[in-house]
């Protein structure tokens, strides 16, 4: 039996700041495009101390029948690895390979909606992650 | 999400065009959130979905009064009301669809940064649910013109056309601000501005022949100057030129092929910007 999850050289880099300071408006994001022919293209210059690697190398494997704890302090990077194996970001470099259905519950209760009503939360809540209205149906009673 | 397949995840570089396979597999999804949209649209106000078509209808009462009392506008051959009408259906559409869609990623944050499903499904879902109220308003507009003894032709039929290139020229620029709106909130800003400016250049408080016939070409540009005439010439039988119109869909057709891919190319950020 091949694993159910495979993941191989997982690592994901997110840029400090670049979102509060870099280009922050149309303007500069504007002359940086702009500008960017007329620059050497070096990948030196882009990764600079402001890039900060939140999962660097990870790789494992979980048969199925097996359970994995993932344990670390805060900014450890546990949120990261189950955001990158439940598809919202993507890895920087490496890959994952799953077999079968995966739910991660990051934040329990994101998808519902306080106007809506239980019943109507349910049906929601399923078709956000990838239930037919037959299937929702056939386990709600 | 869901699969009992194989499936790999690895990074995604430069134009890569939306998983539509997927958003095919998730189909019921975007049913499902367009009439979450629609429920709580209109929750905890006094009017409820009366508010729908008490948008165009104040609109083509103030404009009667203003542009066609005061300053004299007048329509291509039916009554003036009959006339803004038809055209402030669409075009209600089209503004609240920009609006609410250029919104939709940021305000349903929660669920980007937090669960994975198509994305292309958040703006999609919130102008699918304006259609309703277009819907409502059409069926007023027939009330409006049982009271006018204006009379429904055959070229209603032509219709639907109009109503699916209203539907992609809001989904091209929604699906494109929306994204834009993620990493450049300045989109937020612009928009209400350049949809207030858009009435104005779109023919739907003047006719079309208003416009010097050598300019008239620069009108067909406008993805929402072909459905207004359209949508005119379809219920009241305006004259419109196919010429214009023809130019306006492409154009509409070629905006919403642009605001896949710019939503294609971004959307893989969307989590880690938003």
């Amino acid at each position: 039996m091949p694993p159910i999850l495979e993941a191989r050289n997982i690592s994901k880099e997110y840029v400090l700041g670049r979102n509060t300071r870099r280009s922050d408006n149309f303007r500069e994001a504007l002359m940086r495009s702009l500008k960017k022919p007329f620059r050497a293209r070096r990948k030196q210059e882009e990764s600079s101390p402001k890039n900060f690697w939140a999962l660097r190398d990870v790789s494992f494997d979980v048969q199925q029948g097996e359970t994995l704890g993932v344990i670390g302090r805060n900014g450890a990077g546990k949120s990261t690895l189950l955001k990158i194996a439940s598809r919202i970001t993507d890895p920087t470099e490496g890959f994952m390979k799953l077999r079968g259905r995966l739910a991660s519950l990051l934040e329990v209760g994101t998808g519902f909606h306080p106007e809506l009503t239980g019943r109507e939360n349910i049906f929601l809540n399923g078709a956000i992650l990838g239930m037919r209205r037959s299937e929702i149906m056939s386990k709600f009673d | 999400m869901t699969s009992t397949f194989e499936l790999v995840i690895r990074p995604r570089k430069g134009w890569q065009p939306i998983n539509y396979k997927e958003a095919y597999l998730h189909r019921e999804l975007l049913g499902f959130l367009i009439w979450r949209d629609i429920k709580i649209r209109y929750r905890q106000t006094f009017l409820g979905g009366l508010w729908a078509i008490l948008q165009p209808l104040l609109a083509m009462l103030v404009f009667t009064f203003i542009f066609n009392r005061l300053a004299g506008v007048r329509s291509d051959g039916p009554p003036y009301p009959l006339f803004a009408f038809a055209g402030l259906i669409p075009w209600t559409f089209f503004s609240n669809a920009v609006s609410a869609s250029s919104n939709s990623l940021v305000s349903n944050q929660h669920l980007v940064s937090k669960i994975y499903f198509p994305r292309v499904f958040i703006p999609l879902g919130s102008i699918g649910a304006l259609l309703i109220d277009l819907c409502l308003s059409l069926v007023l507009l027939f009330g409006l013109m049982i009271h006018y003894h204006w009379n429904l032709t055959y070229r209603c039929l032509l219709l639907p056309l109009f109503l699916v290139a209203a539907f992609l020229s809001a989904s091209g620029i929604g699906l494109a601000l929306s994204a834009l709106n993620v990493t450049y909130r300045d989109v937020k800003y612009a928009v209400p501005f350049l949809v207030q400016m858009g009435l104005f250049v779109t023919p739907v408080i003047y006719p079309i022949r208003y416009v010097p016939e050598r300019w008239q070409i620069l009108a067909g540009l406008n993805p929402m100057a072909g459905v207004v005439l359209g949508f005119r010439q379809a219920l009241l039988g305006s004259p419109a030129s196919w010429q214009l119109m023809g130019l306006s869909l492409g154009i509409s057709l070629f905006l919403f092929l642009i605001g896949l891919l710019v939503f294609g190319r971004m959307e893989r950020k969307f989590a880690d910007i938003i």
